[in-house]
């Protein structure tokens, strides 16, 4: 549970994860936009050695079968239905459906997709601690603070929610236990009851859930909160000539890959 | 010492219809600056209404309350009252929002604006001050809940407040954390002298205070030395309160004909009054 609540964040002392995670965004948001650009199996090969080779670095390579897991479905969906549904030479036939080259091409290349796309970004909250995460993208947006994006409400809003994902797992425990004891049946079969009863979990859950951000808010003003006040803050993220170094050679590598990929 | 916080002839009741019961009653008091107050009474006596009127979340319906000669109705002092009167809710885990417990006592003092060197010094030596230094580094949802109070006093202090009021700060924590948050509140009255608003309904945290404030159904029916209080029985047993076990033992004790002083606070001093 721990794992989930933290955003998955593991702690460790690599180079991924001494980069300020301003760093760590806006190379992420670029490779997101490089994945839909690739080609050809050379291409993808490439990246996804690229992503392996990350994970080591970062040391975060056991978690990556754990978070490539729930996605998992959604790939083989993803697969299946490119297979059978694009028309084109068929390859296999199964009687009903046929599986065709264009589709099997056109399945791999979408599943291969989801798996960078997965991967890329939880390297972002796997190496980056929750706190540090939300600072960044403060001051990412700050920038368009002027054209009235809520910057630092924003990121307080976030920081509020990671920070309760605990206290309701803990709240939703205690009411299922409560309901159980009541004799809930949470495991039933029948859809209907299962639903009737889940409602009886998420009533109470809500209630909960505004009265605690009523006693929130409550102690936030107590001490001295306003909304679209100016703060300061304890930590300071600094941008290291690390970071300037590796965003350099960064935007260098893409802007060739780019360029050589359309204008050569 | 001059007075910190005045109350003068304080009424309020919720809502907008005047015919409405007040939940509060004509209340005159004064708090002293340096002065460990406890606030005692049954439920529904009025006890929280009566303390969101001195940092300025409610504002009267008729009387004044002044903190430092600020009055709290008008809206511009509340930035300021807020900051001279910190307040610590009963509920720990409503009050820590911060996914790190520095961040948390950080919070009060990043709202004040001030330089990160400072802000850096006043968390450490309000940790310190709690004797939560050790426990900087960890999320809150970790913590007991006398832990996660005495990091609620801990945010409060970092911004140097001239008052502390606590609504009900150990009533939902185990005897241990009971013990642990008091002692603190306790420390920080005696060492830093910063003025105490304790509210309670447990008898036995409000022996060793300066003054104890007895509210019942919206109005103070006594003010005065704890002693002096729980020597008044038919005036506890009209409001519904009852004496901690140890008054309650050196009353029955006096009432055999034993000659005991009244202020005896712990079964140690009884013992010792018994053998002189």
């Amino acid at each position: 549970m721990e794992g989930i609540v933290l955003g998955q964040y593991v702690p460790g002392n690599s180079f991924l994860h001494k980069l300020d995670p301003r760093t760590k965004l806006i190379m992420s948001a670029v490779l997101l936009w490089v994945i839909f650009l690739l080609e050809g199996p050379l291409e993808y090969t490439g990246f996804g050695l690229f992503i392996v080779f990350l994970y080591l670095l970062a040391g975060v390579s056991g978690s990556f079968l754990k978070i490539l897991r729930p996605g998992l479905y959604l790939v083989l969906i993803t697969l299946i239905i490119n297979m059978i549904f694009t028309p084109g030479r068929v390859v296999l036939d199964l009687g009903l459906a046929d599986i065709t080259r264009e589709g099997l091409i056109q399945g791999l290349t979408m599943g291969f997709r989801l798996v960078f796309l997965i991967s890329m970004s939880s390297l972002v909250t796997l190496t980056t601690s929750p706190v540090r995460m939300t600072d960044g993208l403060e001051l990412l947006l700050k920038p368009f603070k002027k054209i009235g994006v809520p910057a630092s409400e924003l990121a307080m809003m976030m920081n509020i929610a990671l920070r309760f994902i605990p206290t309701f797992w803990e709240e939703t425990d205690k009411i299922r236990k409560a309901q159980i004891a009541r004799g809930a049946d949470f495991d039933s079969w029948n859809l209907g009851r299962r639903i009737k009863y889940i409602t009886a979990l998420l009533v109470p859950l809500f209630v909960s859930a505004f009265r605690k951000a009523d006693e929130l808010s409550m102690a936030m003003e107590a001490r001295g909160y306003t909304v679209g006040m100016e703060r300061t803050s304890l930590h300071e993220l600094k941008m290291n000539p690390r970071d300037y170094l590796v965003l350099t050679v960064f935007f260098i590598s893409v802007a060739a890959f780019v360029i050589n990929k359309y204008f050569i | 010492m001059g007075s910190l916080i005045e109350i003068q002839n304080l009424t309020f009741w919720y809502g907008e219809d005047k015919q409405e019961v007040p939940v509060i009653k004509d209340i005159n008091l004064s708090v002293k600056k340096g002065e460990f107050i406890a606030v005692v009474g049954p439920n529904g006596s009025g006890k929280s209404t009566l303390i969101r009127h001195l940092n300025g979340f409610l504002a009267p319906c008729r009387g004044r309350v002044t903190v430092d000669g600020l009055d709290t109705a008008e809206s511009r002092n509340l930035p300021v009252i807020r900051r001279k009167v910190g307040m610590v809710f009963q509920n720990p885990d409503t009050q820590l929002f911060a996914s790190v417990v520095e961040e948390d006592v950080a919070f009060g003092v990043e709202n004040l604006g001030l330089p990160r060197a400072e802000i850096r010094e006043r968390v450490d030596s309000a940790l310190a001050q709690v004797g939560m230094l050790e426990y900087k580094h960890y999320p809150p949802h970790r913590l007991s809940g006398g832990q996660k109070q005495k990091v609620a006093i801990a945010g409060i202090l970092a911004v140097q407040p001239e008052c502390i009021v606590l609504d009900e700060p150990t009533s939902m924590l185990d005897p241990r954390g009971k013990k642990e948050v008091r002692e603190a509140v306790r420390a920080l009255n005696a060492a830093l002298g910063i003025t105490v608003i304790y509210v309670t309904h447990d008898m036995n945290e409000v022996l060793r205070c300066d003054r104890l404030a007895a509210l019942s159904g919206g109005e103070i029916v006594f003010t005065g030395r704890p002693e002096d209080f729980f020597a008044d029985r038919e005036c506890l047993h009209r409001i519904g309160l009852q004496a901690p076990p140890i008054k309650e033992l050196v009353h029955s004790l006096t009432e055999e004909g034993f000659d005991l002083p009244r202020d005896l606070n712990s079964p140690e001093e009884l013992v010792d009054a018994l053998c002189r």
